[in-house]
């Protein structure tokens, strides 16, 4: 740092020490406290003066210091036990520990009382007969005296220590005696401590003399306040210059989740294509779940180990008819939906049975049964749930993105484009192509795959036209649209994870310093 | 979703053409499977469709792809009325126990350790998958030439009967199978609660097998260098039994055997008469409209394009009436139920570059649910006092929600079939959730002010579902000075943006919090939620060394 950038970024701390020191004399804190300073300040300021190379230690020597503790703060104002002891027991009068106890127990804790007659016992100021104390008026009785009187002298611990050489020898006998006294030597405390002297560098010298030459005393203005403001006092003053190069003070913000961040750009992109949002309960029945999406009920996924069965209830009261019977029989020989069925006998127990929801699409069967808009276009991101062990690519719960278009004027051709839209619009890719899939509830179902420009190809998505055994008896006679999309890889990207996990993290910090970058 | 395994030397002999790496995988989406690696010499390929077992085997497979190719006409006469020279009888008695048995001989063969290793791979496949692991289906194969038929499938006692088992040096009766033998153990469950056994036997009472055990093993035991084979399959559901025994016949007519149909006799009626022919022509044919072909793909194709696009899904010589095409579905094939099956097969076979993408083109309103709006707002009032939002998972433990938060068990909708303990109940509330971030995060710069808006479930006996999902606001405070009132203050100035006037903070208790420092918030007679002092005691459950202050508040009841 330049000569006038040291001079610059002083603090009026440092300024102050420098005016009050001179060339090649030693000085150390004692010496500053003149400064106005508190021993606080102080400190850091020489800390600082070191760091610049401006003062540099000049020898260091050892001293005990004394300090009041919180017990000894007690007897500030009232004197020490001993003291009112021996009042009472002036002129040969007795007591018993128990009466003493009683006549001083308003001013002192008994266990002080206690410990005190306990001392003045060891030291033969105390005398016992059958129980009851006397004063050996012929014992010298003034050292409880001066104890107290040194003690009051003593500094708060807390506030400030005191130097030894404050200290007469007299007091500081009185202290050194006290050890014996289990009372006493919980009143103060003895630190050891280095007492550092410093001396002015060459360096030093030099900005000193600028700064008695431009005349700065440390009072030119830091902080602009009102005060000053209305009082107009910054007028005819300097204000301090800055030391940029310092860190600024970290700040902790309220925010949202980097996720839901992510979850809301699809909530907005899904609202500006014209879908409305749909809504459920976290517990379904695996009739909705399951049976109305048209998936057999031998299907290898309604296994026990796919699902999430509640303990209490296991199955709901009743399903809504006439869904319940028009869906049974779609499965059993396909009714009137122009299908041959699954061929079996429905159990409509097993269709009560009720499960934490394992696909959003149970909410667009939902939909489809309670009179959706037509032309319509519903969305939903639903928390779904799975059983998987949760790993770095598995979660048990997790949100699922999906939707459906209904209408007179839709088929695979307005499906491929709704997909390509979805590309273009929440992937940003122009690259795609489509495969054939199979879902159990669309036909004809297509997988739609997109170039990532860093994660290369990957299926974004799953749709096709739900089949006629889904819609029609749930009282829907147009086409229906159904897509899916597997957007965590995308989220995951953009906030730079690799472990699925994190979307739901658990760690402050993580998700304090975690972003979303799309 | 089903994953086989294709020796490659194997697969090249019967795709009849050279297809490798970038074309064999697009190839492989006319079967919707891909490929995903090939490693010493074994291809692995997954399948999407699970209702297309025909495919998953290397002569399945290569059928689908040599037809799409246009390389190779199937067609397999042994479906055709015929006079079966073999017969199985079957017992009255089985009828209760497993009611259904098929089978068909085969030979001009020549059984290589590939194909035997297919065989035994598909088999597996076909009983895991299709059968749910033999229950429904199980497949025997046999050395044919050791048989004398009839063969008779019948019900025995358990001790009626021994005879040596596959993979073992000594007779046993059937109870000792199932105590004893491997297969016994894996899948004995499916017979042992019955007092009758399957048993499959021939006209000398040679056993052939204990379905759907295991064979015997003078009979049973297929391998290298067969000429001829026998195969039975038995179960639950004949219509599946017989599309199993089609597919089987058709992979074993494809590798160059004589299939020799079989008749099974039932003394009972079944869904296709008590005189059984095997394989069996199912004869299923199905019409599409041309109205239906326009409805699902936007336009009406011409008859000679339906026809090439179905030849290569492999329909045999479609048909046409006025208004609509008439087909027949390969006898392999169950996954045909309706007519837009067809017409996916035909946008397949023509290719999905074929189609070119529409925009949707009606207007429709876009809009958001009244609770997520809601929930929006509060969250953005939640962030302007300087919350952090978490997003924590629903699924939660018992040891969390019960004894962290001093909660007795069975408040919370449980889970019946856990896979972990870690994962067993559903949260009823978002402030374990928030106690657990606290748990782990001490070491991130204090204050910690955290919230979640997010779905909980309670019990709720007199809902449909016995159980309601809320959305709970859950807010949490944790400095060497959080307090009641900074929460209050938070509350006060959450309601005061949200314009709710009318609202009473009232002490009472609440199981995790410091008594005296906790209160509900009520809107007349309705619990809205609750703040306060989280207790020391709980604080400690949670190893957590700071004090914390939390507030939740349902927000359904809050929206108008």
């Amino acid at each position: 740092m330049s000569v006038s950038n040291i001079i610059n970024t002083l603090h009026p701390i440092e300024i102050k020490i420098l005016n009050a020191i001179t060339d090649d004399q030693n000085f150390d804190i004692q010496f500053l406290l003149r400064t106005g300073l508190n021993e606080g300040q102080i400190r850091r300021g020489l800390d600082w003066l070191l760091s610049k190379g401006l003062i540099k230690e000049s020898g260091r020597k050892t001293c005990k210091r004394f300090g009041r503790t919180e017990k000894g703060q007690e007897f500030k104002e009232k004197p020490v036990p001993a003291i009112n002891i021996m009042d009472r027991l002036k002129g040969g009068r007795s007591a018993t520990a128990a009466e003493l106890m009683q006549e001083l127990g308003m001013q002192y804790k008994n266990e002080d009382i206690g410990s005190t007659i306990g001392s003045m016992k060891k030291d033969g100021l105390l005398l016992e007969e059958e129980g009851s104390y006397y004063l050996d008026e012929k014992k010298d009785i003034s050292y409880h005296n001066d104890f107290y009187e040194t003690l009051k002298h003593l500094p708060e611990d807390s506030t400030e220590i005191f130097d030894e050489s404050k200290l007469s020898l007299e007091q500081k006998n009185c202290l050194e005696k006290a050890k014996d006294y289990s009372l006493y030597k919980k009143c103060f405390k003895i630190h050891e401590t280095d007492i550092v002297s410093y001396i002015m560098t060459e360096k030093g010298k030099q900005i000193k003399e600028i700064l008695n030459k431009e005349k700065m005393t440390g009072d030119e203005i830091s902080q602009l306040s009102p005060e000053m403001l209305k009082e107009k006092k910054w007028q005819n003053k300097k204000f301090r210059r800055y030391n940029l190069d310092l860190p600024a003070p970290h700040i902790i913000i309220g925010r949202k989740n980097p996720y839901r961040e992510f979850l809301h750009f699809l909530k907005n992109k899904f609202i500006a294509l014209g879908f409305s949002e749909m809504r459920g309960g976290l517990v379904e029945t695996e009739f909705w779940n399951m049976d109305a999406l048209f998936m057999p009920q031998t299907h290898p996924a309604r296994d026990i180990h796919d699902n999430y069965f509640l303990k209490d209830p296991r199955l709901a009261k009743k399903i809504e008819e006439p869904y319940f019977t028009s869906v049974a029989q779609a499965h059993e020989n396909g009714a009137k939906t122009g299908s041959k069925g699954w061929g079996y006998k429905f159990d409509r127990t097993k269709a009560k049975q009720l499960l934490l929801r394992s696909q959003g699409t149970v909410l667009s069967a939902r939909m489809l049964a309670s009179h959706p808009q037509i032309p319509g276009k519903y969305f939903a991101i639903a928390r779904c749930f799975r059983y998987d062990r949760v790993d770095a690519t598995h979660l048990a719960d997790f949100f699922q993105v999906e939707g459906i278009v209904l209408s007179r004027e839709v088929n695979f051709k307005t499906l491929l484009g709704l997909l390509t839209l979805f590309a273009r619009e929440i992937a940003r890719a122009d690259d795609i192509k489509f495969s054939p899939a199979y879902f159990p509830f669309t036909e004809p179902s297509v997988e739609l795959h997109i170039k990532h420009p860093k994660l290369g190809w990957y299926e974004l998505g799953g749709a096709g036209i739900f089949r006629p055994e889904l819609t029609i008896p749930l009282g829907v006679r147009v086409p229906v649209l159904a897509w899916g999309l597997g957007v965590d890889r995308m989220a995951m990207m953009a906030m730079g994870i690799n472990d699925i996990r994190e979307l739901f993290s658990r760690d402050l910090d993580f998700v304090r310093q975690s972003r979303m970058v799309m | 979703m089903p994953k086989i395994e294709i020796i490659k030397k194997d697969f090249d002999k019967q795709i009849l053409t050279k297809l490798s790496g970038s074309r064999l995988e697009k190839i492989l989406e006319c079967a919707k499977a891909e490929l995903k690696g090939l490693e010493d010499g074994i291809y692995k390929i997954e399948f999407n469709d699970t209702n297309r077992p025909d495919l998953w085997t290397c002569s399945g497979l290569a059928r689908q792809i040599n037809q799409y190719l246009g390389l190779k006409d199937y067609s397999y006469p042994f479906f055709k009325k015929a006079k079966p020279a073999l017969q199985i009888k079957v017992d009255s008695k089985v009828k209760s126990i497993r009611p259904f048995i098929v089978g068909f001989g085969a030979r001009d063969i020549r059984i290589t350790e590939e194909w035997l290793l297919e065989l035994i791979q598909n088999q597996e496949k076909l009983c895991m998958s299709f059968g749910h692991a033999r229950r429904d289906i199980a497949i025997g194969i046999y050395k044919l030439d050791r048989i004398r038929f009839p063969v008779l499938y019948k019900a025995i006692r358990p001790s009626d009967i021994k005879y040596v088992p596959l993979g073992m040096d000594e007779e046993m009766d059937l109870a000792q199978i199932l105590e004893k033998h491997p297969k016994g153990i894996e899948f004995g469950h499916i017979v042992k609660n019955k007092s009758f056994y399957p048993i499959i036997v021939d006209r000398t009472s040679h056993v052939l097998s204990f379905p759907p055990i295991i064979n015997s093993r003078y009979i049973g035991e297929v391998q290298t260098g067969d000429k001829e084979v026998f195969v039975e399959i038995t179960g639950t559901d004949l219509r599946n039994l017989l599309l199993v025994a089609n597919m089987l016949a058709c992979d074993l007519y494809d590798r160059g055997a004589t299939i020799i149909p079989l008749k099974v006799k039932y003394p009972y009626a079944t869904l296709y008469g008590q005189e059984v022919q095997v394989p069996y022509h199912f004869n299923h044919s199905i019409k599409v409209l041309f109205k239906q072909f326009e409805t699902i793909i936007g336009n009406i194709p011409s008859k000679q394009d339906i026809k090439t696009s179905l030849k290569k899904m492999g329909y045999k010589d479609p048909g046409f009436t006025a208004n609509a095409l008439k087909c027949t579905v390969p006898d392999f094939r169950h996954d045909i139920m309706h007519p837009v099956d067809v017409i996916e097969d035909y946008t397949i076979g023509k290719g999905f570059d074929y189609f070119k993408p529409e925009m949707p083109s009606e207007f429709t309103l876009g809009s958001l649910s009244q609770i997520e709006l809601f929930s929006d707002n509060v969250r953005e009032v939640v962030v302007g006092q300087g919350y952090q939002e978490i997003i924590s998972n629903i699924l939660n433990s018992s040891d969390n929600m019960y004894y962290r938060m001093n909660i007795p068990s069975g408040s919370n909708v449980e889970i019946a079939n856990p896979m972990t303990e870690s994962y067993n109940l559903l949260r009823k509330s978002i402030i374990p959730s928030l106690l657990e971030v606290e748990s782990v995060s001490a070491k991130a710069e204090y204050p910690h002010k955290i919230f979640e808006v997010g779905e909980v479930l309670i019990k709720a006996g007199d809902e449909n579902y016995g159980t309601k999902t809320l959305v709970n606001l859950g807010m949490f405070s944790a400095h060497p000075r959080a307090n009641f009132s900074e929460m209050r203050s938070a509350i006060d100035s959450l309601f005061y943006y949200l314009n709710i006037k009318d609202y009473d903070i009232q002490q009472s208790p609440v199981s995790f919090l410091i008594p005296g420092r906790s209160a509900e918030i009520l809107a007349g007679n309705v619990s809205l939620g609750y703040l306060g002092e989280v207790h020391p005691d709980i604080l400690s459950r949670w190893d957590i060394n700071m004090p914390a202050v939390v507030a939740e508040i349902n927000l359904d009841k809050l929206v108008i």
